[in-house]
């Protein structure tokens, strides 16, 4: 109930704050707007469970895009006069956006996805997993894997415990995060270090005086 | 978390990337149409972190006293941040374009910028 109420004040908050960018006459005002709706799609982040990206999002989106579009507001004083700020076709991007938002919003609601995760998602931060030989409340009614299937996921660090016996270390999500990019997505990643250095000089070659 | 359905956040992305495409075809100012790209982003980003949370692989598990379920897989997440890099690299050449072309013309109005046109 409670999530149900945070996620229509932060939806509500993202929707808002993009129907300000977009219609706002001045294009400052925009700009404001728009740290609001990436604060929006921050904390729908959190509500995700995805709380590293939401630091992520913070910092690169709010921290560096947002000022970078302002400085580039300053630098541009008095580029647009006081005339008309949307082109004389709005009413055509108006319709396309309807139908866009239509057979989008259609095609999500009727879509059968297929749902995994419906409960908690542990663990954030990591933690010693449970397992069957460890249990001793037989009442309790938490699915408890044993130790061959713990073996069996993904991801599950094993280290001889106190006594012999295995202990199974949950990952957290950072340390998922991090396992990905320095493993399955390496290239991308390395790739992706050269695009920023590309951007990076190529943005001081073209804004060069 | 689970009374929230999955679609839900899913046409709240789709909101959000029709908002960001009428801002894209509808606005003058160069900068507004950077703004509408940077919605756009936003949109992709937030569906594939809500999918990634409610269609990853996944064991039920207990973790200590917390009862739950492990993701093995953090790919939705991982796609995001790709995303959000390349929408940096992105900002910064449009908006050095965008100073470029206000400093040989004085103006970043689009209708004036014809002349690639044929």
């Amino acid at each position: 109930m409670l999530s149900t109420i945070i996620f229509i004040v932060l939806a509500g908050l993202t929707l808002v704050a993009a129907a300000g960018v977009v219609t706002s006459r001045t294009i400052f005002v925009a700009a404001l707007w728009l740290v609001l709706s990436f604060l929006g799609v921050a904390g729908l982040y959190v509500l995700l469970g995805a709380g590293f990206l939401a630091a992520v999002q913070v910092l690169i989106y709010v921290g560096a895009i947002s000022v970078l579009i302002l400085f580039a507001v300053m630098l541009t004083p008095n580029a647009m006069g006081l005339e008309e700020r949307t082109n004389s076709q709005w009413w055509l991007g108006v319709m396309f956006a309807l139908i866009l938002f239509g057979m989008l919003g259609a095609l999500m609601f009727s879509g059968n996805w297929p749902i995994t995760v419906s409960g908690q998602v542990i663990p954030e931060t990591g933690g010693t997993l449970v397992v069957s030989s460890e249990v001793t409340d037989t009442a309790s009614t938490a699915p408890v894997p044993s130790a061959d299937d713990a073996r069996r996921m993904p991801g599950i660090i094993e280290r001889a415990g106190e006594g012999g016996a295995s202990e199974f270390f949950v990952p957290g999500q950072i340390t998922m995060i991090g396992r990905a990019f320095m493993q399955e997505y390496l290239l991308p990643f390395e790739l992706i270090s050269l695009v920023l250095l590309m951007a990076l000089v190529g943005a001081i070659v073209v804004a060069r005086e | 978390m689970t009374d929230i359905p999955l679609y839900w956040f899913l046409i709240v992305g789709a909101g959000l990337f029709s908002l960001g495409v009428f801002g894209v075809v509808t606005r003058k100012n160069a900068v507004g149409v950077l703004m509408g790209i940077e919605l756009m982003l936003n949109a992709v980003n937030l569906n594939a972190v809500a999918l990634w949370r409610y269609t990853a692989p996944a064991h039920s598990v207990r973790v200590g006293e917390s009862v739950g379920q492990y993701v093995t897989s953090v790919d939705g997440q991982v796609f995001a941040i790709f995303v959000i890099a390349l929408a940096a690299a992105e900002a910064t050449i449009g908006l050095a374009m965008i100073i470029s072309i206000y400093r040989s013309r004085q103006s970043i109005d689009l209708e004036t910028l014809d002349a690639l046109q044929g």
